[in-house]
Order: structure tokens, then sequence, then C-alpha cells
């Protein structure tokens, strides 16, 4: 096997599964809470930008971009574990698969930056004297960002060189210097160049795939089963020891067992918080709508107990569960879908009254709990 | 009888890969279940531990049955896997305090138990560790101290010493040795054919899902008129009865 035909190859069997659970999603019944929160979020900002007072520091939000665009970076590699073994004696001739994946990456990475920049510059415009020339480059320079945040995981290059360099630029942005951000952004570039992997790194790469690949099977999950997902957990000691409480009972293992999990998966308290941040934002976007705020409530409620619902998922289906004698695992899950519904609904709904001092927000917070016990007796 | 196997045939679906089979494992006994791959090992296991229905006959535990007491029948069983199965989202002492908890051992008595095997088993250090960062060894240690936390009175344990040092496999054989005195059984399924001779009471030899030999060493010696045979001679011998 050649780099280019291997490149081919695993192109196109990702690109096919990739096809393949973009259609299941696409059927999937989250997507209509998606497409409606997509929505809300349009309006809100839409109605956002036509009341934005001109002295709103947009220079803050670019800058703010600059910095959170690299926070996060993804590479897929299109290796698997196999590899290890079946690439060997083909490594030293790998060059051109690097490469086609380096550009996948790149071009991966600049995607990424046009959307969130294309949303924030409609912003910018309006608050900042600027130039279309100014603008392009600063979308350029943006982009150059996304593509070296994926890049950079790929040659090995520390998060935190990437990072000092983002913060050069979004400094620049902020003292009204936003055209010299393609400056820090080339020199970044620069840097991954001269740095970048002569030889294939098979263990590094195959494991920046498999991260790459859960991310996106995590996201499918929502949506679809995916089979063999792999989780990460994190370990929660504060939470962790407050679980240790529970009390010791056979009758409460399920309790102990699923708690675990929900404090320490991404798919239960982490989801929480996520959500909740993400409807504080959309509250206090739309805070002059005092409709749009108490709708928020239910609304992030919906798409969070929807989403929680399969959380216990990796704990029923393993083997240990089935072959020993816990007790009762629906009570010890309604209880924590409960748990999780009301306190994110006083959340929200206290932050409602703060935004509005509405008496929709009362009404937004019933229809949230009703919707949260929905999903904890499904 | 502590687990008495009447008649069973079962299997996968509507295959059947057990054909009418008797097993019995009594208090202080250790029982080999030895046989070639394919031969029915697992299948017995997943039967016995209720993961596979039952075509025909019965598997009892101190008396229960799966289908009309499953809690109570399932706290009489713990279970040593081949392939070790952990929870990556807890930590080693929260296993054991799962374990302990779901099969009603006082808290008192699991935390000094825990502590004891762990100590025995040189996994002290491990106890707030994920199984993410264990070795295979580790792993293994792991679900062999979830099943000893237990203090059921049965332990299956399907090849218990693949992956384990030397010194964790004769801590291990000294703990069954222990058990047996103390009253509980273990049935045993192993290739490690000069290990189980030592150890075993007496051994089962499945081969294509029917027991083809079954006895103390002595008893097979005699049966296959191999006065200083050893266990894989016997073994061999039953096989070619079989097949022929």
């Amino acid at each position: 096997m050649n780099s280019q035909s291997l490149w081919k190859e695993r192109y196109q069997a990702a690109m096919t599964e990739t096809v393949k659970y973009t259609r299941y999603m696409a059927n999937g019944g989250l997507l209509f809470t998606v497409y409606f929160v997509i929505l809300y979020g349009l309006v809100v900002y839409g109605r956002f930008l036509d009341q934005l007072d001109p002295s709103f520091p947009g220079r803050f939000v670019m800058a703010a971009l600059f910095l959170i665009l690299p926070l996060y970076r993804t590479s897929r590699t299109f290796l698997v574990e196999a590899d290890q073994v079946f690439l060997l004696p083909v490594l030293a001739k790998l060059s051109s698969f690097m490469q086609q994946v380096r550009a996948y990456n790149a071009v991966f990475g600049i995607i990424r930056a046009v959307i969130p920049f294309l949303a924030v510059v409609v912003l910018y415009v309006r608050t900042e004297q600027t130039t279309p020339l100014e603008l392009v480059l600063l979308g350029v320079a943006l982009a150059l960002f996304g593509a070296a945040a994926n890049l950079s995981k790929l040659e090995g290059i520390a998060h935190r060189t990437v990072l000092l360099y983002a913060f050069g630029a979004a400094l620049l942005v902020i003292i009204d210097m936003a055209w010299m951000t393609i400056v820090v952004a080339l020199l970044l570039m620069v840097v991954l160049h001269l740095k970048r992997q002569d030889h294939l790194p098979l263990r590094e790469w195959i494991a920046l795939e498999q991260e790459s690949r859960d991310r996106f099977y995590r996201l499918a999950n929502w949506f679809v089963d995916v089979p063999h997902l792999s989780a990460t957990y994190k370990r929660r000691r504060l939470l962790s020891n407050m679980v240790e409480r529970i009390p010791y009972r056979a009758q409460t293992t399920f309790d102990y067992l699923y708690v675990k999990q929900f404090i320490r998966s991404g798919d239960g308290i982490g989801l929480i918080v996520r959500l909740t941040l993400i409807g504080a934002v959309f509250m206090w976007l739309a805070s002059g709508n005092e409709l749009f705020v108490a709708l928020a409530i239910p609304a992030f409620a919906g798409l969070t107990s929807f989403q929680l619902a399969p959380f216990t998922k990796a704990v029923d289906q393993h083997l240990l569960t089935r072959l020993l004698p816990f007790g009762n695992a629906v009570q010890a899950k309604r209880k924590i879908i409960r748990f999780a519904a009301i306190s994110q609904c006083i959340v929200l709904t206290l932050l409602g009254f703060f935004l509005s001092g509405s008496i929709y927000v009362v009404g937004g917070a019933a229809l949230a709990l009703v919707i949260g016990e929905y999903y904890a007796r499904k | 009888m502590l687990l008495d196997i009447k008649d069973l045939s079962g299997g996968y679906g509507s295959k059947t890969v057990l054909h009418d089979i008797n097993i019995e494992v009594d208090r202080g006994e250790l029982v080999g279940l030895i046989g070639l791959n394919g031969a029915g090992k697992s299948t017995t296991i997943k039967h016995i531990l209720g993961l596979l229905p039952v075509k025909t006959g019965s598997v009892r535990i101190n008396g229960l049955d799966l289908t009309t007491n499953e809690t109570e029948y399932r706290r009489q069983v713990a279970y040593i896997p081949e392939q070790p199965m952990l929870y990556e989202q807890l930590t080693l002492r929260e296993h054991l305090r799962l374990m302990a908890q779901g099969y009603d051992v006082e808290e008192a008595i699991a935390t000094e138990r825990a502590q004891h095997y762990a100590e025995r088993l040189r996994m002290t250090k491990q106890l707030e560790w994920f199984p993410s960062v264990f070795s295979k060894g580790m792993k293994q240690k792991a679900m062999i101290l979830c099943a000893l936390v237990t203090g059921s009175e049965l332990l299956i344990v399907d090849e218990p010493f693949v992956g384990l040092d030397p010194l964790a496999i004769r801590e291990l054989l000294q703990i069954f040795s222990e058990l047996k005195q103390d009253g509980k059984g273990i049935l045993m399924s192993t290739h490690i054919l000069e290990t189980a001779e030592r150890h075993c009471n007496r051994f089962v030899l499945l081969h294509e899902g029917h027991i083809a030999a079954e006895g103390t060493t002595t008893a097979l010696r005699a049966r296959y008129g191999l006065q200083d045979g050893t266990l894989d001679d016997l073994y061999v011998a039953a096989i070619e009865e079989a097949e022929l």
C-alpha cells in the first residue's frame, strides 16, 4: 500500500461513516430541539444587534474569539490501532499521507473559525471604526489560528504556544491594531512549519484519531445509539467525596453507581453545567423580551433532560450490571434526572426573575418541570 | 449441594451447545472445569450466571433458582471472568464498596475484607486508581478482589491465572485453599492443567458440550489405566476416547 492509496482509502471510509451518522442524526428527534434553539438564538441575537449601543465593547468580543477559538483543538489522522503493526514496514514512505492529513486538518480548522467569525463580525462592524481590508485581514488571521490550533496538535506542539500567540493577537485587537493580527498568525504558522514532524509519529497519531472519533461519536450519541463509544471520566474529588455519603445499603447500590457516573461523565453534570451556562447567555441576550426569557427555561430544560436521559447507558450495558444483585435501577435513575431538572430549573428561574422580573418566568419554570418529569418517567 | 446443575441443555439462540450435563460442586470443594476450546466451558459458566436461558434442566445454587429469586440467587455466587470487566468511572476502592453494598455485606466487614485481600494481592496502592491506568494483571487482580469482597458461597472462576504474576498466582491459590476451608465452593475453568492437578479436588472434562469424564485424579487414572498419568495424559486420553 502506498501513501496515496492509504489516504484515499482512509478518507473515503471516514467520510462514509460521517455521512452515515449524519443521516441518522438528521432523522433523530433531538434535531428539532436543536433547530429550535438555533432559530431562537438567531432571533435573539438579531434583536440584540438591533438594540446594540454603539459604545458596546465589540473589540473585546472579537478579542475573546481569538482567545476562545484555539482553546479547542481537534485533529484527525485517519489511522487505526492495527496500523501500529501493519504500517510499520512503510512508515518511512508516508510523507505524502502526512501532507494530506495536514491539509485536511488545516481546512477543517479554517471552517471552524469562519463560522463564529461571521457571527461576531456583524457585531464588530456596528461598534468599531473599521475598513473592509481590516475585516478581511482579521478573518484571515482568525482562520489561520483555527488551522494552527489543529495543526499544532498534529505536530505535537504545546497548546500553550498557540495560546500565547492567540493572546498576543487578542491584545492587538483590544488596542485597536486588529490588522496586525495577521502578522502574529503568520508568525505562528512559521513556527509550526519549523517544528513539523518529519516522520509519522504512529502511536501519537493513532491516539489523536481515537480522541477525535470519540468526540464525534459523543456528539452523534446525542441523536442515535453509537456502538463502542469510549467515554472519558473526570475524578471530581469534591463531588465524589459527597457521593460517598449515600447510605451504604443494598437497596441504594444503583444510586451510588449512577451518581458516580453522573458526576464523572461529560454526559451528566458536565452536560447540565454547559447547557445551563448557554441558557443563561441566551437569557441575557434576550433580556429585553420577557417572553423570550421565560421560553428559554423550558427550551433548555427540554434540551438538557433529553440528552441526560441516556446518561446511564454506559452502566446499563456493562456486563457487571447484568450480573450483580444491585437493586432498583429505574428509581435510582429517576431520582437523578428529577434532581438535575429541578436544580437547573431553579437556577434559570432565578436568573429569569433577575433579568425580566416577569410572571411569565413562573409559567416557563412550570413547563420546564413537566418536561423534566416526562423524561424522568420515560 | 452448593452448585447443582441437573440435565442442563442450553446454548445461544437455537444453537444447542450443552447436552444434558450434570455438575455438582459441594462446600469445601474446588472443581476444575476443563476442556478444549469450544467444549462448552464458558457456556456452562454463562448458564450458571444466568446470562443464557436454560433450555432444559436446572441450575440451582444453595437450593435457589434464578427464576424464583434472582437477587438472592445472584448473592450466592461471585464471578471472576477471564476478561476483566471494570467500570471505567469507578476507582478500585469504589468497585469494592459497590460490590459489597450490592451483595449486602456489612460495611465494616467489607472494609476489612477489602483491605485484607488488597494487601495480599499487593493492590493497596492501586485502591484509588481508575481501571484505565491498570495493567492487564492489575485488572485481573481487581476482578479477583471484587469477587472476594462479596464473601459469596460459590465462586465461579474463568481462567484466573491469565496475566497474573507468579506471586499473585501463588497467593490466589492460597486464598482458594482458605476459602475451601471456610466451606466455600469453587468452580474453576482453566487450561493450566499442572496447577489444576495440584489444587483441584475433582475435575469435570467437557467435550463438545458433553461431559467426557469426571472425578478425582485417582479415579480418572483408574478409568484410563494410567497409574502414573498426569492430568495432561488423562485429558488427552479422555478426548481420544470421546472422539472414537
